[in-house]
C-alpha cells in the first residue's frame, strides 16, 4: 500500500464517518418514524462487526492475500 | 499429490479410481481495491487488483481440491477442469475438479515399462516423484 492509497483510504473512511453520524442524528431528529432507520443502522452494524471479526480472524485467508499475487 | 489436466499420467499407472474431487471459493476484495480497480479500468491496462483476486481463488480452489483427494487418500488427480460462474459483481467464484486416483509408478517390479531402458521411481520430499532412467 503506497502514500496515496493510504491518503485515499483515509478520507474515504473519514468521509464515511462523517456520513454514519449524519445517518444517526438524521434517524434521531426524524423521531418517532426515524427509530426504524436507527434500528436497521445497528442490525447492518452487527452483522457488519460480524464480518470483520470473522475476517480478521480468518488464518486461511490471511495466507493467501500475502503469498499468492498472480 | 500428483495432479493432472490428462487421463493420465506418463510415469504411473492408475491402480484404482477413488472418485470425483471438489474444490471450490468465492473471493472478493475491500471496496478500496474496488474503487482502484474502476479508476483503472478508466486508464486502461491490467487491473492488478483483480488479478491477485483470481489468483488467490485459483489457488485456493486447487489446495481444498487437494485437501478433498487427501482425504480420499489419494496418490493423484487427474483430468483437473476449472470452471466459474458469476455468483456477485467484484467476486471471483472458481470450482475446480477432478478424480482422484490411487498410483503405481511404470517402474515398479512386475510392471516393467515397454521401453528397454528402466525408469526408477523415487519419492522425494514434496508431492513429486524423482524419475531415473537406468
Amino acid at each position: 500500500m503506497d502514500g496515496f492509497e493510504k491518503i485515499g483510504y483515509a478520507c474515504l473512511g473519514l468521509v464515511a464517518l462523517f456520513y454514519l453520524g449524519a445517518l444517526i442524528v438524521g434517524s434521531v431528529a426524524a423521531f418517532p418514524l426515524g427509530l426504524l432507520g436507527l434500528v436497521a443502522l445497528v442490525g447492518i452494524g452487527a452483522l457488519c462487526i460480524k464480518v470483520i471479526g470473522e475476517r480478521l480472524r480468518n488464518r486461511e485467508d490471511d495466507h493467501y492475500s500475502k503469498n499468492v499475487d498472480q | 499429490m500428483k495432479m493432472t489436466t490428462q487421463d493420465e499420467f506418463a510415469e504411473h499407472e492408475i491402480v484404482a479410481t477413488l472418485g470425483l474431487v471438489t474444490g471450490n471459493t468465492i473471493r472478493s476484495r475491500h471496496i478500496g481495491k474496488d474503487i482502484l480497480a474502476g479508476l483503472r479500468s478508466i486508464i486502461g491496462g491490467e487491473v492488478i487488483e483483480y488479478t491477485k483476486m483470481l489468483a488467490e481463488a485459483r489457488e485456493q480452489s486447487l489446495d481444498r481440491m487437494k485437501a478433498h483427494a487427501q482425504k480420499l487418500k489419494a496418490d493423484g488427480i487427474v483430468g483437473i477442469r476449472f470452471t466459474t460462474s458469476p455468483i456477485m459483481a467484484g467476486a471471483a467464484e472458481l470450482l475446480a475438479y477432478g478424480t482422484a486416483v490411487r498410483l503405481r509408478s511404470r517402474g515398479e517390479p512386475g510392471n516393467a515399462p515397454a521401453t528397454e531402458a528402466v525408469v526408477k521411481a523415487t519419492k522425494i520430499p514434496g508431492d513429486n516423484f524423482m524419475l531415473e532412467r537406468g
